[in-house]
This record gives structure tokens, C-alpha cells and sequence, in this order.
């Protein structure tokens, strides 16, 4: 096979061609910034294509082209297009794509333009090759192309930027050096590289050291707790743009999709291994969303919700059972929708009125109704409110958490519904902040950056929030097309018929009745808007706000922030100590590490006295005992 | 071919001479010393290039050894290992001096530094080189004594302290190897490598603890050259006081030359490891490379001095070195599956290669960060994308080869090193490996954070990107890292692969580089043997 057929592979295409545009995009970057911009757009829609024709048609054989052989040693590129895969190649491509398109009027004529758009194409041909990876070796590079790409992105970034990049590549790095290991181990044990014919049933302590370390890996991409730290931090001064693009999606896509495959495909878990996962699930959700309940900024906001997510695809993989597992593998996709969706919102409200803090945003519903409209959908759909696809798939783990029976999955199931809650009411906080209100105090915060709303920058936006309420209201069809293929190629007994028709057999599967609910709740809001109206018809008695006999009003610096909503929350003892702390990094194992670590350097450091004669006798030790050890031993 | 092989000492030896020449001429600014020195840097380099993938080849001085004469004669040997060793002095050579070309402008006496730049290359071209044990020390000695005063250039107090302690513990590394060879001459009567090595083959068993010792003396005294923990203590002063590109060469090629090489060479062909002291040997590389890689990682993570922090990562990255020839070492000695074997020592030798181009370029931009900041101290430092972007993005490029991220060329070594450790049974020490490289890049990402990242600060905002020379050495630095990585596949066969044959198949070397049958000179070294036997 030479290198042009190799190319020509269907399978080779959707990574090739984005490494390629990217390469010409880095290139054009500072002296034709708009070749950038072109291209990168072009190279996700085409791998979007090719990775649909993947979707629906797999190739039988995968594509394996050896690149470096050293003695026992193989590194091959090897793809193969399983569901799972396909499903994340297909994920990959379009969030690519609406990104780019995001990006064209969102990064239009920054210094860093060009740049943004060549990472963007290699982040692609990192997520594609990773997704389609059946060799250990190429998932690692490929899954380490893709930090690399969120490194250098975040580095794109403003303000303190560089703080954060580096936090979010040392944490990553961790689980990229945790998977090297256990393909290490795995190689060495297993004696292959291909992750198709790996089939370890964890019991040994290596078996379980390997899949920790796997988990470690896609945890960290994920962004699970603990290692979940570098996303608030790096949220605060990243563009709306990358944290689209990656955190919300593409990691979420890949650390879920690598954990379902290694959970469900690789390895065959016991207890113990569910139970820890079902924890992480559970801390995850309500660590997370109290986190973001106390933030006053709409990025880091955004960016706690992308963790406490995270926690209920894990608690449904960590289910086993096959609703569970059927339920988280769709909230990663919802998620993915949803949350990016937010985060073109945020960039969008952030351009527009120069900051993120939500204490100075405000009545932005006139100026940017579309924005609005969008981020309304989706914060609706992120709290799990009916008919939204957020709710379908929380309701999902909700049934496979029941369905799991254990005292464990009970209370992850109390975690989780109570955990949505909390999420509802943190974007109540958004919402009312951030659009309903006056604008008055806008005039406080930073300098716009860019007007009104571009169609590049809504259409995306658009797409998702469509995608929000479709999902939700016709869920058999992702259900039965997407995921449960997607399930069933992991090796879980999904039962396929009952999806064929959307709501029959619901009981028994814990699918809702989508279409005839949806008709209620619309049914429902009709009636509110007619009460409203009527309502609107008697004229309203206005009276003074009671304020204990002070004089205030008309006072404009009289306000009452939705910043302020959870004070309650914030001032709880204990708990609201905690997540003060929280937000200073008591619970960040990157500071923790880093103090435990210092420590340590310390130790070395003392012993550094550059006193020569100390110098000399380390020698002299040294070669006393290696000489004594040659003699000793023989 | 063979008969360049002196050239590679020679030229720089003759012209090395020849630089104080061109320097005593009144308002001389040491423009003939720099051209000189250039052009024999580019001589060489494409000599060595052009020696890649030969066969092995010796070369008798003087024509000495025939087929009736005793082999009194010095020998220069040239196989895959010397060949991959010649070729990463050479280029880091030539860059570094391309890179002097302006930098060195700032120094006075500069056609001196030009003339201890060149004896240095001299001695270290040598070494690799050198058939027989003495000549490996004499010109062992000659390159680190001029390393030792080129410490010591900038002769300024922490200059000259460091050139101190680097001359201290030099000595004291380089009497252990005079004893060691000493041994060795007493136990076989040989010096000639070759011969060593047959006749401690033949000795056998009867070998008695003299050899040991002698295998201490050599390992500790080029460990320190290497700079192992606990040998290593020299370096961190050392390598940060010299000149940017002295610091290149000497944390790039100097440690590996008259270090890594010749433990290499001496343990696996001179001693042999299939003899009962051969695990032993394997043991104290392995032991030797995990402490160095743990140490010095934590020891760099916690430094704010740019070049401070890199030197440390040399003792680091040489653990890496030596722990992954220990575990091939380890697998050869004990009849191991000899494909693992060559697995880690492919892997050692290419992170040897790959070290020495990404360090050199690190210390080439932290030089460049220098001369136009004005300071190496990372909290000074900042936004150099913005005000230096060639020197931002070599660093950055090098920054990512040592983290060991792909598609760079540190990713690939650093890989097969943890996988050959793990394949050998080295479980821990596979997780350690794959943990220090871990905390390589947290160090590196300090590194980018606070010299390349964020707002330059005010009193370096308005500084400018190097001269073109200098940019040229590290942009071809840098393209080396990502060549190296990029294109594994196609260079192994030349580059790497020989040298891997060199180290696994030990006794190839006495039968390519033995000279011929000397019988009269056989009973000296047998009444010797029995002499010492207790």
C-alpha cells in the first residue's frame, strides 16, 4: 500500500485532511490570516462528511499502516471504525465545524486568528485519529496532539492566560503520562498493541493499576473530580471559542468515549471498580454544581456546570446496566450540544458587553435576543427540564441507577436529581443576571468588543438549540440511530426493538413518552401565556417597595443582583466555608500537588550547600559502595 | 573513509592552534578565528553526516600493526555507535558555533574561546573515536579541561566558583579513571580495547575482584563526567556559568561524549555482560539512572534560573539514559529475550541523540533570552512571543521535545524507554519514568509560563529578537527536534540502529577491531594474571 492510497482511505481522509489544512493555516497564520479562516472551516465540514460516511458505513477491515518497528516493538497507525468511534469522529467533526463557523465573526481580525484556526484542524485530526484508534500507541499520540491543542489554544488567550493554560496541560498531562504507563504495562503484559484484542477482567493488582490509569486519563480530559481544577481556571480568561470547542465538547466526547470503551470494551469491571466510579459520578455532580452556585463570573459559572456534568455520564457508566450506560453515553452528546451552545452565549454576551462578571451585565434580552433565546433553550436543557435533551438523558441514569438496585446507585440517584436542581437554579441566576433586568450598570464594566449578532455567530447557536429541543422531543431517533449502535458495539445488551418505536415498552426501558409530553407542556405554557395575557388586560395595582421607612426610591444604586441569589448557600456554616475555600483551591490536587512537591524540592535543596569537600565525599561514597556492591555480591 | 578518520581530530586540533594566531593581530575582532572555526565546524559536520550508515572501519595510526608486527600501534575505530556519537557532536558543534558568531561578539579574548572551542571538539571527537583506554582518558582530559576554562570565560566571581568545583570534582572523577585503567593495564598487559576485552574473556571466572573494582573506578569516574546523582553535584554550577553556547555543548554533547559513551563502551564491549559481574554492572547503571532522573527533576522543578533549571534536567534526562541502557544491560547479562534488550537500548541511545538537540536548543534560547533581556531569572522574564517570537518558538519547541510530547522527537524516546522498561519487568521503575516525565513538563510549563507567556515586564518591553545567526542555529535546532520525531522511520536505519547493534552485540567489536595475533606479547599478560592472583 503506498502513501497516496494510504491517504485515499476513507478511514485515513478525516484525519489527514485537517492535519493538512491545518499545517496550511499555521502557515498563512500572520501573512494571510483569512486563508485561515477559510480553510478551516472547509476541513471540518469535509471530515464532518467523511466521518457521517464512517458512521453509516463502516469499512470491514481496518486501515493499518506500520510506522515504526523496533525489534518486539510495533507502532502502527491503525483505524477501525467502531460505532463508539465513529459516533466521536462524527461528534468531533461538527463541533469543529460550528466553531469554525462561531469563529468567523468571533475571532475575526485578532492578532491570533490564523493561529486559532490551524489548532482547531489539528485538534480534529487529534480527536478523529483518537477516536478511531485501535492501536495503543496511536491513541496516545493522537490523545496527546489533542492537550497539545488545548494548551496552545488556551495560550491564545487573555489576561492571565498563561496561569491557566499551564495548569490545564499540567493536569492533563498527568492522565497523558498515567495512559503511557498503563500502555506500557499493557504491552508488557499483554504482548499487543491492539486495543480490539484486548479483553482483561480487572482482579489483579496490574489490572487494576492499568484501568485506574486509564480512568485517570479520561477523567482529567473529561474533567471529573478530582481532577476537574484546571477547567474553572482556565475558563476565566479563555476564549468562549476553545472552551467550545474542547472542554465542552471534544474532551467531554473523548474522556467518556475512551472511559465507556475501557469500562465496557477492555475491560470487564468488577464492584469495586462500578462503585468508585459511581462515587466519582455523585461527588462530581454535587461538588460541582454547589461550586458554581457561589461564582460571580458567567465563563467560570459555565465551566463548574461542564464538570458537574460530567459526573452523570460517569455515574451512568459506572451503572452497568444497560439504560445506565445508554443514558450517560447520551449526555455526553447532550452535553455537548448544550454546553457549547453556552459558551458561544457567553462569548458572545462577553464581546458584547466587555466583561463576563455577571454583577455588571444585565438586560442584554434587548440587545441580543437570538443569544437569549439560545441560551435559554439550553440552560433549560442542561437543568434537565422537560421536554429538552437534557432531561432524556438524565432520566436515562436516573432509570439505570434504579435499575442497578445497590444502596450505592440509590443515593447516586438522590445525588443526581438533586444535583440537577441545583443546576437549575444556578442558571436561574444567568439567566436573570445576565439578560432580564436593567442595563444601567453596564456602563461599570469593560470595554465591547463587538456588536449586535452575526450570523456566523448566531447560526451556530441556532443549530444547537434545535438540536437541544430535538433531542429532547424525538429522542428515539438519536437513541435508536446513534447511541444504542453505539452501546451495542461496547458489548451491551441493549434490546434494539424497544426503541423502534420511540415510547412503546417505555415503562420497561425508562424511556419517557417524549412527543405526547411535549404536547402537554406546550399545552401547558399556552395556557400560562393566555392567563398572561388576560392578566394584562386588568391593570395592575403599583404600590412603593417597602423598605422598613427608608427613603429610596428612584435611587439607581438601589439594585437587587441575582449574583446574590445564593448568598444563602455561600453563608451556610461549614459548607459555605468549604466552598470559599473551594474557590481558593483547598480542593485543587494541582495546588495540593504543588505544595506537597515543593516540599519535597525543599528536602533536595538543603542538601545543596555548594560546599565543595560535601561534594567530594558524595563521590567518595558513591564509588565506596558501588565498589563494595561489585565485590560484596560476586 | 577510513583514512578521514583522523581528520575529525586533527582539523579542529590544527585550527584550534591556529585561532590565538589570527587573535594576535593588531584590531583584530576575532573575525578570522569565527570564520575558521565555522568552517571546520561545517567540515566536520558533513564528514560525520557522511560516515552515517559505513561500515565499521579502524584506522592504525602511523600504520603501526601489520601482520608480523606487535600491535604498539593507537588505534581510531569508527562503528555504529562511534558514528551516531560523531554526527550529535558535530551538529551540536556547528550550531553552537554558528550561534557564537554573534554571540560571543559581547566577550573580549574571543579568539582564545574559539581556541579552547575547538581543542574541546578536538578531544571529544577523539574519545568517541579511540581504540584503546589511554587515549580515551588523555583526550578525555583534553576536552573537559578546556570545558573547565570555558566555565570559567565570563571570569566573574560565580564563573570562577563553579570552574572550580567543576575542576575539583573533574580531577577527582578523571584519578579514579586513571586507576581503573591502571587496573586493567596490570590484570591484561592491553590497552587496546579490543584486546582488553578478549583477554578478560579469557580469563574467565578467574577474573578476581580486581576487575570489579576497576568497573567501580570507570563508572564512577565518567558517571561524574555524565553526571550522575550522586556524582552530579559539579554540574548545576557549571553548565549555567558558561557562555550560552559552551552551555550547549557542554549539557548537549560534552556529558554524553566523554560520559554516557564511554560507560557504554567500556561496561558492554570492553567488560562484557555475560560474565556474573555483567547484572551487577546493569544493576548500578539502572540504580545510578533512577536516582539521576528522580533527583534532578525535582531539583530543576523547584529553580527560577532559567539555565539553572536546564542543567538540572541534563542530570535528569542522562537518567533516562542510563537507566534505559541499564535495563538492556540488565536483559543482555541475564540471557534475557534479547529483543527487549534492543528495544531499551534503541531507546537510551535515541533519547541521547534527541537530549542533545532539544538541550542544546533550550540553552541556545535561554543565551538569546540573556543577551537581549539581560537576565536568565524566570520571574524577569516574560512575554518573550510577543518581543522575541523565533527565540519564543524554538523554546517552545524544545520546551515540548523534553516534556516529551508528540510528534516531537522527545515523545518517541522517552515511549519506548518507559514500554522497554515495562517489557523487561521493571514495573516501578516504568511508572517512575512515565512520573518524571510527567513532572518534565510542570517544569517546562513554568518555563513558558514565565519566560514566553503573559505581559513582558516593563523593563524588557522593548527589547528585540536576536541577530540572524543566532536565529539560524536555533531554528535549525528546532527543526531537528521535530525532524527527529517526525521522521523515526527514516533516520533509525542510519542513525540509531547501528549504534543499538554496537551495544547489543557486544562481541562484535574484538572481532572487528582486533588487531592482528601478537603471539610473543601472549605470556606477558598470562604471567601478569598469575601473578596478581592472590
Amino acid at each position: 500500500m503506498n502513501a497516496w492510497e494510504v491517504i485515499r482511505d476513507p478511514l485515513m481522509l478525516p484525519v489527514v485532511v485537517p492535519a493538512i489544512a491545518g499545517l496550511v493555516a499555521y502557515i498563512a497564520a500572520r501573512p494571510a490570516p483569512i486563508v485561515s479562516r477559510l480553510i478551516s472551516p472547509l476541513a471540518a465540514a469535509a471530515a464532518l462528511g467523511w466521518a457521517i460516511r464512517l458512521f453509516l458505513h463502516p469499512p470491514a477491515e481496518p486501515l493499518d499502516v506500520p510506522f515504526l518497528q523496533v525489534s518486539d516493538f510495533t507502532v502502527a497507525m491503525v483505524l477501525s471504525a467502531s460505532t463508539l468511534g465513529a459516533l466521536i469522529a462524527l461528534g468531533a467533526a461538527f463541533f469543529g465545524l460550528l466553531v469554525a463557523l462561531y469563529a468567523q465573526a468571533a475571532e475575526r481580525g485578532d492578532r491570533e486568528e490564523g493561529r486559532f484556526h490551524a489548532f482547531l484542524c489539528w485538534t480534529l485530526t487529534g480527536a478523529i485519529g483518537a477516536a478511531l484508534a485501535d492501536d495503543l500507541v496511536w491513541l496516545l499520540f493522537c490523545w496527546e496532539i489533542v492537550s497539545l491543542c488545548l494548551y496552545m489554544l488556551l495560550t491564545l488567550g487573555r489576561g492571565d492566560a498563561p496561569a491557566g493554560a499551564a495548569k490545564t496541560f499540567a493536569m492533563i498531562g498527568f492522565g497523558d503520562a498515567a495512559m503511557l504507563l498503563a500502555i506500557a504495562l499493557l504491552i508488557a503484559t499483554e504482548g499487543t498493541t491492539r486495543i480490539s484484542s484486548l479483553a482483561i477482567e480487572v482482579g489483579t493488582p496490574l489490572t487494576y493499576a492499568c484501568y485506574l490509569m486509564f480512568m485517570a486519563a479520561a477523567m482529567a480530559k473529561a474533567g471529573a473530580v478530582p481532577l476537574h481544577s484546571w477547567i474553572p481556571t482556565a475558563a476565566a480568561s479563555a476564549r468562549a471559542s476553545v472552551f467550545a470547542l474542547l472542554p465542552a465538547s471534544i474532551d467531554k466526547l473523548l474522556g467518556i468515549g475512551l472511559l465507556a470503551r475501557f469500562s465496557l470494551d477492555v475491560f470487564t469491571l468488577d464492584a469495586a471498580m462500578r462503585s468508585l466510579l459511581m462515587v466519582i459520578g455523585g461527588v462530581t455532580i454535587i461538588a460541582a454544581v454547589l461550586m458554581a452556585m457561589v461564582q460571580h463570573h458567567l465563563k467560570t459559572l459555565l465551566a463548574y456546570h461542564a464538570v458537574s456534568q460530567v459526573g452523570y455520564m460517569v455515574l451512568g457508566i459506572g451503572t452497568g446496566t444497560p439504560i445506565g450506560i445508554v443514558g450517560g453515553l447520551f449526555h455526553m452528546v447532550n452535553h455537548a450540544i448544550y454546553k457549547s451552545c453556552l459558551f458561544f452565549t457567553a462569548g458572545a454576551v462577553e464581546d458584547h458587553a466587555g466583561t463576563d462578571d455577571l454583577n455588571r451585565l444585565g438586560g442584554l434580552v434587548r440587545t441580543l435576543p437570538l443569544t437569549f433565546a439560545c441560551c435559554m433553550v439550553s440552560a433549560l436543557a442542561i437543568s434537565g427540564v422537560p421536554p429538552l435533551n437534557g432531561f432524556v438523558s438524565k432520566w436515562l441514569v436516573y432509570q439505570g441507577c434504579l435499575g442497578e438496585g445497590s444502596t450505592l446507585a440509590t443515593f447516586g440517584l438522590v445525588v443526581a436529581v438533586f444535583g440537577s436542581a441545583l443546576t437549575l437554579a444556578s442558571f436561574f441566576k444567568v439567566i436573570a443576571s445576565v439578560y432580564w433586568g436593567s442595563a444601567t450598570r453596564r456602563e461599570a464594566g469593560g470595554v465591547p468588543v463587538r456588536h449586535g449578532e452575526p450570523v456566523a455567530r448566531i447560526l451556530p447557536m441556532i443549530v444547537l438549540a434545535v438540536l437541544c429541543v430535538a433531542f429532547g422531543v424525538v429522542a428515539a431517533w438519536p437513541l435508536q440511530h446513534l447511541i444504542v449502535p453505539a452501546a451495542t458495539g461496547l458489548g451491551v445488551p441493549v434490546d434494539t426493538l424497544a426503541w423502534q418505536y420511540g415510547d412503546i415498552r417505555a415503562a420497561e426501558l425508562g424511556l419517557w413518552s417524549p412527543v405526547p409530553a411535549t404536547m402537554l407542556i406546550l399545552l401547558g405554557l399556552l395556557g400560562g401565556l393566555g392567563l398572561y395575557i388576560i392578566g394584562r388586560a386588568s391593570t395592575a395595582r403599583l404600590t412603593n417597595t417597602f423598605v422598613g421607612g427608608e427613603k429610596m426610591e428612584n435611587d439607581p444604586r438601589v439594585h437587587f443582583p441575582a449574583t446574590s441569589f445564593y448568598r444563602t448557600v455561600e453563608e451556610l456554616p461549614g459548607l459555605g466555608a468549604a466552598l470559599r475555600d473551594g474557590g481558593h483551591g483547598a480542593f485543587d490536587v494541582y495546588r495540593l500537588g504543588g505544595r506537597c512537591g515543593g516540599a519535597f524540592v525543599e528536602v533536595l535543596r538543603r542538601q545543596h550547600t555548594g560546599v565543595l569537600s560535601l561534594y567530594v565525599s558524595w563521590c567518595l561514597v558513591g564509588v565506596v559502595v558501588i565498589a563494595v556492591y561489585l565485590m560484596a555480591v560476586l | 573513509m577510513t583514512t578521514w578518520l583522523p581528520l575529525f581530530v586533527i582539523l579542529p586540533l590544527a585550527a584550534g592552534f591556529l585561532t590565538p594566531l589570527a587573535g594576535r593581530r593588531p584590531g583584530e575582532s576575532g573575525g578570522a578565528a569565527r570564520g575558521l572555526a565555522l568552517l571546520v565546524g561545517a567540515v566536520l559536520l558533513a564528514g560525520s553526516i557522511a560516515l552515517l550508515g559505513s561500515e565499521p572501519a579502524v584506522y592504525w595510526i602511523g600504520g603501526w600493526p601489520g601482520a608480523d608486527r606487535p600491535s604498539v600501534g593507537l588505534s581510531l575505530v569508527c562503528d555504529g555507535l562511534t558514528q551516531m556519537l560523531l554526527v550529535t557532536v558535530n551538529a551540536i558543534a556547528f550550531c553552537a558555533l554558528l550561534y557564537s558568531w554573534s554571540y560571543i561578539q559581547r566577550y573580549t579574548g574571543r579568539a582564545l574561546y574559539y581556541c579552547l572551542f575547538l581543542l574541546m571538539l578536538a578531544g571529544m571527537n577523539a574519545v568517541v573515536l579511540a581504540g584503546d583506554l589511554f587515549n580515551v582518558f588523555v583526550f578525555m582530559e583534553v576536552a573537559v579541561i578546556c570545558s573547565y576554562a570555558l566555565v570559567a570565560f565570563g571570569v566573574e566571581r560565580a564563573e570562577l566558583e563553579a570552574a572550580f568545583k567543576y575542576v575539583v570534582l573533574g580531577s577527582v572523577s578523571s584519578l579514579f579513571v586513571l586507576l581503573g585503567i591502571a587496573l586493567i593495564y596490570n590484570l591484561t598487559g592491553q590497552l587496546n580495547m579490543a584486546l582488553v576485552a578478549e583477554r578478560l574473556g579469557a580469563l574467565g571466572t578467574e577474573r578476581g575482584p580486581a576487575v570489579w573494582l576497576a568497573a567501580g573506578c570507570f563508572i564512577m569516574g565518567f558517571g561524574l563526567k555524565a553526571a550522575m546523582v550522586p556524582f552530579h553535584a559539579w554540574l548545576p554550577d557549571a553548565h549555567p556559568s558558561a557562555p550560552a553556547p559552551i552551555s550547549a555543548m557542554l549539557s548537549g554533547v560534552v556529558i554524553k561524549a566523554v560520559g554516557v559513551y564511554v560507560v557504554c563502551r567500556i561496561l558492554f564491549n570492553v567488560f562484557g555482560l555475560n560474565t556474573p559481574a555483567g547484572a551487577l554492572y546493569a544493576n548500578v547503571l539502572i540504580v545510578l539512572g533512577t536516582l539521576s532522573m528522580v533527583i534532578g527533576v525535582f531539583l530543576a522543578i523547584g529553580q527560577w534560573d532559567f539555565k539553572r533549571l536546564l542543567a538540572y534536567h541534563s542530570i535528569s534526562q542522562m537518567g533516562y539514559v542510563f537507566l534505559a541502557v541499564g535495563v538492556g544491560a540488565a536483559v543482555l547479562a541475564t540471557d534475557g529475550p534479547r529483543p527487549i534488550a534492543a528495544l531499551a537500548i534503541f531507546g537510551g541511545l535515541f533519547h541521547l541523540v534527541n537530549h542533545a538537540t532539544f538541550k542544546s536548543l533550550l540553552f541556545l534560547c535561554s543565551g538569546s533570552a540573556e543577551y537581549a533581556a539581560g537576565t536568565r531569572d524566570l520571574h524577569e522574564l516574560g512575554g518573550l512571543k510577543y518581543t522575541m517570537p523565533t527565540t519564543a518558538g524554538c523554546c517552545r519547541v524544545a520546551a515540548l521535545s523534553i516534556a516529551g510530547v508528540p510528534p516531537f522527537n522527545g515523545f518517541w524516546s522517552k515511549l519506548i524507554i518507559v514500554v522497554a522498561t515495562a517489557m523487561a519487568g521493571y514495573w516501578i521503575l516504568a511508572a517512575l519514568a512515565a512520573f518524571v516525565s510527567f513532572m518534565t513538563l510542570l517544569s517546562f510549563l513554568k518555563v513558558q509560563r514565565y519566560a514566553l507567556e503573559g505581559p513582558p515586564p516593563e523593563r524588557i518591553r522593548a527589547i528585540h529578537e536576536t541577530p540572524v545567526p543566532m536565529r539560524l542555529a536555533m531554528i535549525g535546532l528546532a527543526t531537528a527536534c521535530v525532524l527527529l520525531g517526525v521522521l523515526v522511520p527514516l533516520h533509525r536505519a542510519r542513525l540509531i540502529d547501528p549504534a543499538t547493534r554496537t551495544l547489543t552485540e557486544p562481541r562484535l567489536y574484538v572481532e572487528r577491531f582486533r588487531p592482528p595475533d601478537q603471539p610473543h606479547m601472549g605470556t606477558t599478560w598470562a604471567a601478569a594474571v598469575k601473578e596478581l592472583q592472590p
